[in-house]
């Protein structure tokens, strides 16, 4: 019950932060800023460790997992406090994430490529093709890993200068690895932002190239890849992976009901085996699987900032700037995320693309919303 | 665009679509085309959304009778293992080996020499595993009789262990098989038996030696997957071991089939994919199409059983993973109303690459120019002897007595899901046992007093600070 409180705190914060209820104090938001880079700090230190030697540190393994429904928004407000006061911090951070994505993202493509940068347990087929996730632990990771280069490589593209053209190769490699990733939530995702963007295209010619190579490597890979088109009807045909979901989405109400704090740990090992309950982390989807872990509240907290988001991204879009690539990769994300969640890693980018793009002014002139000390 | 070209793409489409979409559909993709560029990506956007809702809606119609189909089999396939609970069949099992290629024998010869030199194997093994080498050399042979006793709740087996590694040996088991479940009893009797006279092997009485109770795989009466000779056997309705999502039914000439991309492979379970080096063959003693062929392959999985609706829905067939193991039933048996396999063949297949040159491209080893040879490996003749019904009854409890402790491996042997108990009587479902399996964990973990959870409250420390500080910033917020 605690932790489904504190989750809510935190994200009636952010909701907030966003909505300008809230107006941060420098000195404060400098002090919260040292302590959730301190948090990363450990979360990445533990992810490592953890993955050193499972049987020797069992106990960071676990640490790291009980700490990752708090990374992505401990990054989410990061990223919300450095814009507003330390733009040092925010550089530095948005370039240590930047060069994470470019090393996940050719990780992804290199293991399209046949080879294995290292040898994880698990393999992901799909009628003998092997399904792509590089250094991350799962293709449907790597999708999202996917739309958040893509969002990077639209906003290059958006620039007059030479970032341009290698934001085209961004857009061109991002929308490959989504496809060869065969991951069908990145796909909707992708598919749900290129079909925003083709309504701000009718008033923005510029968009019509970014967009029609985002298409267009899409289209060479399925047709060069076949085996995808299968995939997406393998979904009506009564694929495991999407019956388990919504088999487990069914029982969500009623855990909901049964447990309205979150299942808890103690109470799993008992009710979920009775099967009327959903367990949390099959459900597969990052807002239900909030609720199953943190409550109704936050589950219903996360809808609000999730909706508000998109909202920005639609205004983003209606805008003139060239920000509204983020809005698009915000739209991409947040579809793609029904039908999966976030590891550690993955949740320190996604909520840094949230937070950044809930930070962001939609008019050019508007005043910074920094209250001085 | 001209009349003529939009008339052309529109026969591409129609001839595309076949008979899926009616005609009526390609008057709305007609009447929303407009000229220009932007008419054509609207056609081919709405082309595009009638092709995926029309395969989408075939793809439900399908499932829907599917699971009609299933239904009706799941009904008919308990029907029939009700029934032969209730009778003793006696089984003659006849086991044929086939020997391996010369060439095949002196190339494992030969490797086993050259590792024997390079000091990675001993004197002694090297010469045990020429031994068998040797031995596979030669066709072997091996029969034994195999008693199977309907008792209602459950069967009581018994007969002479079949291998195909040993070629049959002399010990003798029992087992009681719970229809649906586990091998619950597994007790080696130490006698040496004839075929003849294993009608007259002792019963089995107090006290018995049985402490565990176990999955499937554990059964060895024939040699092969344990769980088909259940189905063939027994009577055993198979759908009991298939996940329902992993089942599809489809009706062949008048024979329902049933697909599963779930099945037991030696003692893994494996569900949707398989990995084997050289399961990859559909045709015999052929060249493949393509000349080159990856030195492992990871294929769909895909095991089928057929279903016969004249033979009072017994299943007449089995398929299995890339057709390596078939089983069908040769000739029938009528006993009242129940209609007996008389003769079942299981032949197994191996499949050999011969040949062919190692080239390696994007990670992964070519054979190219290899010829890939399907060989049989054994074939398993099982014949009805005798059948009649059932007279003499035997309670559970007398083949296990309660109050002792038991070691559980159903919820997976594969896994390690281990549950260990007292047993009084009844055992318990595999829902209570997958509970107990929670809290013997959990007992275990409290024991070894690493509660994470615990632990890592200092974490709360943070969203405390952060709320904290957003109440600080959100009153000063209101006074300003």
């Amino acid at each position: 019950m605690i932790e489904s409180l504190l989750m809510s705190g935190v994200l009636l914060v952010s909701i907030l932060l966003h909505t300008g209820k809230i107006v941060p104090v420098t000195t404060e938001s400098r002090f919260l800023l040292f302590v959730l880079t301190l948090f990363f700090a450990c979360v990445s230190v533990m992810y490592f460790l953890a993955r050193v030697d499972h049987s020797v540190l069992p106990f960071f393994s676990q640490l790291a997992e009980v700490s990752y429904g708090w990374v992505w928004i401990a990054a989410f407000l990061s990223v919300w406090l450095g814009k507003c006061c330390c733009k040092i911090w925010l550089k530095v951070a948005s370039g240590a994430v930047g060069v994470l994505l470019l090393i996940l993202l050719a990780g992804i493509l290199v293991h399209a490529a046949g080879y294995l940068p290292y040898r994880w347990g698990l393999s992901y087929t799909f009628a003998g093709y092997s399904r792509p996730h590089g250094l991350l632990m799962s293709p449907l990771e790597a999708g999202i890993v996917a739309l958040i280069t893509w969002a990077w490589g639209m906003f290059w593209m958006a620039q007059p200068d030479t970032r341009r053209w290698v934001g085209t190769l961004l857009v061109g490699l991002s929308s490959a690895a989504v496809y060869l990733t065969l991951s069908r939530s990145a796909w909707l995702g992708l598919g749900a932002a290129v079909g925003v963007g083709i309504l701000f295209a009718l008033h923005r010619r510029l968009l019509w190239l970014p967009l029609g190579v985002t298409v267009g490597v899409f289209v060479l890979c399925s047709l060069a890849l076949p085996v995808g088109w299968s995939r997406s009807v393998y979904a009506a045909q009564g694929d495991p992976s999407v019956a388990s979901r919504l088999t487990a989405w069914r029982k969500v109400p009623t855990t909901f009901a049964q447990y309205p704090f979150g299942v808890s740990e103690e109470a799993q090992s008992v009710a979920i085996k009775r099967q009327e309950v959903a367990q949390p982390g099959s459900a597969l989807n990052f807002y239900i699987e909030i609720g199953l872990a943190y409550g109704v509240l936050p589950f219903l907290l996360t809808g609000i900032l999730v909706f508000l988001l998109l909202l920005r991204a639609w205004q983003l879009g209606s805008s003139n700037l060239p920000e509204f690539a983020w809005g698009l990769g915000t739209i991409a994300t947040v579809v793609a995320l029904f039908f999966t969640y976030p590891s550690v890693l993955v949740s320190i980018p996604l909520g840094g693309l949230w937070g950044m793009v809930s930070a962001m002014e939609v008019k050019p002139d508007a005043t910074t919303r920094v209250h001085a000390d | 665009m001209g009349t003529a070209t939009r008339e052309k793409t529109f026969q591409l489409q129609r001839k595309a679509l076949g008979n899926c979409v009616s005609p009526m559909l390609f008057c709305c993709v007609e009447s929303t085309s407009c000229s220009g560029a932007c008419g054509v990506l609207k056609m081919r956007a709405t082309f595009l959304v009638v092709a995926f809702i029309t395969l989408s809606l075939h793809g439900f119609t399908q499932a829907s009778e599917s699971s009609e189909a299933l239904r009706l089999l799941q009904e008919q396939l308990a029907r029939q293992e009700h029934e032969r609970l209730q009778v003793t069949t006696r089984w003659r099992i006849r086991i044929e080996v086939f020997a391996r290629s010369e060439d095949t024998v002196r190339s494992a010869e030969r490797s086993v020499q050259e590792r024997l030199q390079r000091g990675e194997l001993k004197r002694e093994d090297a010469e045990r595993l020429l031994q068998s080498i040797r031995e596979s050399a030669k066709d072997r042979v091996s029969e034994s009789i195999v008693k199977v006793e309907g008792q209602g709740d459950f069967w009581i087996t018994s007969g002479k262990v079949c291998s195909l590694d040993e070629g049959g040996s002399s010990l003798a088991t029992k087992e009681v098989l719970l229809p649906g479940s586990y091998v619950i009893a597994a007790s080696p009797i130490s006698i040496s038996l004839e075929a003849s006279q294993v009608q007259a092997a002792p019963e089995l009485v107090e006290p018995l030696s049985v402490r565990s109770v176990r999955p499937e795989a554990s059964g060895s009466h024939m040699p092969g997957n344990p769980l088909l000779s259940r189905i063939f056997l027994l009577g055993e309705n198979p759908l009991r071991w298939l996940p329902l999502e992993f089942v599809s039914v489809r009706k062949e000439d008048g024979i329902y089939v049933i697909d599963s991309r779930y099945w037991y492979y030696k003692f893994t379970r494996v569900k949707e994919q398989w990995t084997a080096s050289s399961g990859i063959l559909n045709s015999s003693e052929s060249k493949l199409p393509k000349p080159k062929l990856p030195e492992s392959l990871s294929a769909r999985l895909k095991v089928s059983f057929f279903i016969d609706p004249t033979k009072g829905f017994a299943v007449s067939r089995f398929e299995g993973i890339q057709g390596e193991e078939v089983v069908e039933v040769r000739r029938w048996r009528r006993f009242g109303t129940l209609l007996l396999p008389e003769q079942i063949v299981m032949q197994q297949f191996a499949t050999d690459v011969k040949g062919g040159e190692r080239v390696v491209q994007n990670g992964i080893t070519y054979l190219v120019g290899a010829q890939v040879v399907r060989r049989p490996v054994s074939k398993i003749t099982i014949d009805l002897l005798s059948v009649e019904k059932t007279t003499r009854r035997v309670a559970l409890k007398d083949l296990l007595p309660p109050d002792r402790t038991v070691a559980d491996y159903r919820l997976g042997l594969d896994t390690g899901q281990v549950v260990f108990y007292r047993y009084e009587g009844v055992f318990p479902s595999l829902q209570q046992l997958s509970v107990m399996h929670q809290q013997q964990e959990q007992r275990r973990r409290e024991a070894s007093g690493t509660n994470v959870r615990q632990t890592a409250r200092w974490l709360w420390v943070l969203p405390a600070l952060l709320i904290l500080t957003g109440l600080l910033w959100y009153i000063r917020s209101r006074r300003l």
